[in-house]
C-alpha cells in the first residue's frame, strides 16, 4: 500500500484532530433532530449535545447531512 | 409535545386518519428535500421517491420517537440521511474500493499530483516517514483499507456497502485508527499540537 504525501497531509490533520468518540452514526441520527432544534433556537446545550457535536466533527458522512438537513429545517414550522 | 403525540398517533391509527397523516408528512418531507438540495439538482420524482423510502422507516421506527424533538423535525432527520445515501450510493455506483484505493478513479481523482514533495520540508519529510510506519506496524489490514479509501475520497457509507458491513463499524474503524496512530506519534514523542505546527509549515 503506498501514500502520497498529499494523503499522507490529509491523514496527518486526522490525526491531528482525532477525539475519543463514544457514538456512533446511528446514535449520532437518534439526537440530531433535538440537537438541531436546539441549535436553532440558540438555546443552551445539554451535555449529550457535547457528543453529538463531537462526532459531527470526526465524521464527515454525518457532519455532510447535517448541513442538508439544517436547510430542510427552513421548511418546517418551529412554532 | 401535543402536536408531536398527534403524528406518532394518528400514523399508529387506522383508515383515513391514517392516510391523511402520512399524505400530510410526505408533503412535508418532500418540501424538505427539494429545499436542501436544491444546489444537488435534485426534481421532484427524486424527492418523491425519498419520501416514499424514508416513510417506510419512519414507520417502521415509529417506536423509537421517543419526543426528545417535535415529530417532524425527526423525520424530516430520517428523509434527509435517505437521501444523501441515495445520492452516494449514486454517485460511487459504478466505482469499486480498488479503483479508490489505487486511485485508478478518474471521477474522483481530483488531478491531486505530488506537488507537496519538491516544497516540503525536511521535517514535513519526516513526519510523512513516520506516518507511513505507524500505518505499516500499527493499523490492521481493514483498518489501512477503510484509511485508503477514506483518502480516495469514497464516504464511510459507500465503504461499508463494499466491504459487506456496516456505516457504524467502518466509522469505528477509522475512529480507532486515527486514535491509534496519534497514539503512536505521542508514544515516539511527537505531540498532536507539534504535527499540526509542522504541517502549518513552522517548527
Ligand atoms: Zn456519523
Amino acid at each position: 500500500m503506498t501514500f502520497s504525501n498529499d494523503k499522507l497531509h490529509r491523514l496527518l490533520e486526522m490525526v491531528a484532530e482525532a477525539k475519543e468518540d463514544l457514538m456512533d452514526c446511528d446514535g449520532c441520527l437518534e439526537h440530531i433532530a433535538h440537537y438541531a432544534e436546539v441549535h436553532l433556537q440558540g438555546l443552551s446545550p445539554r451535555e449529550k449535545f457535547a457528543e453529538v457535536k463531537l462526532h459531527l466533527q470526526s465524521c464527515p458522512c454525518c457532519k455532510d447531512e447535517f448541513e442538508y438537513f439544517m436547510q430542510a429545517m427552513q421548511t418546517l414550522d418551529l412554532e | 409535545m401535543v402536536a408531536s403525540m398527534n403524528w406518532v398517533e394518528r400514523l399508529n391509527a387506522e383508515g383515513e386518519t391514517r392516510e391523511e397523516a402520512i399524505s400530510q408528512l410526505r408533503v412535508i418531507l418532500v418540501r424538505g428535500i427539494l429545499k436542501s438540495f436544491a444546489s444537488r439538482g435534485v426534481d421532484n420524482a427524486f424527492a418523491e421517491d425519498i419520501a416514499q423510502d424514508a416513510l417506510l422507516r419512519i414507520l417502521n421506527s415509529l417506536d423509537s420517537f421517543e419526543g426528545r424533538s417535535r415529530f417532524t423535525t425527526w423525520a424530516m432527520a430520517i428523509a434527509v440521511r435517505t437521501a444523501v445515501s441515495e445520492l452516494r450510493r449514486r454517485h460511487f455506483r459504478d466505482v469499486s474500493l480498488e479503483q479508490v484505493i489505487h486511485g485508478e478513479n478518474n471521477t474522483l481523482d481530483l488531478g491531486e499530483t505530488d506537488v507537496r514533495s519538491a516544497e516540503d520540508s525536511i521535517d514535513r519529510q519526516a513526519l510523512y516517514d513516520q506516518l507511513r510506519e505507524h500505518i505499516e506496524t500499527d493499523l490492521t489490514e481493514k483498518q489501512k483499507t477503510v484509511i485508503q479509501a477514506l483518502l480516495g475520497g469514497m464516504p464511510v457509507e459507500n465503504i461499508a456497502d463494499r466491504m459487506g458491513t456496516n456505516r457504524n463499524a467502518v466509522y469505528k474503524m477509522m475512529h480507532d485508527a486515527r486514535l491509534k496512530l496519534k497514539q503512536s506519534f505521542e508514544s515516539s514523542g511527537v505531540s498532536p499540537e507539534e504535527i499540526q505546527s509542522i504541517l502549518a509549515g513552522g517548527a
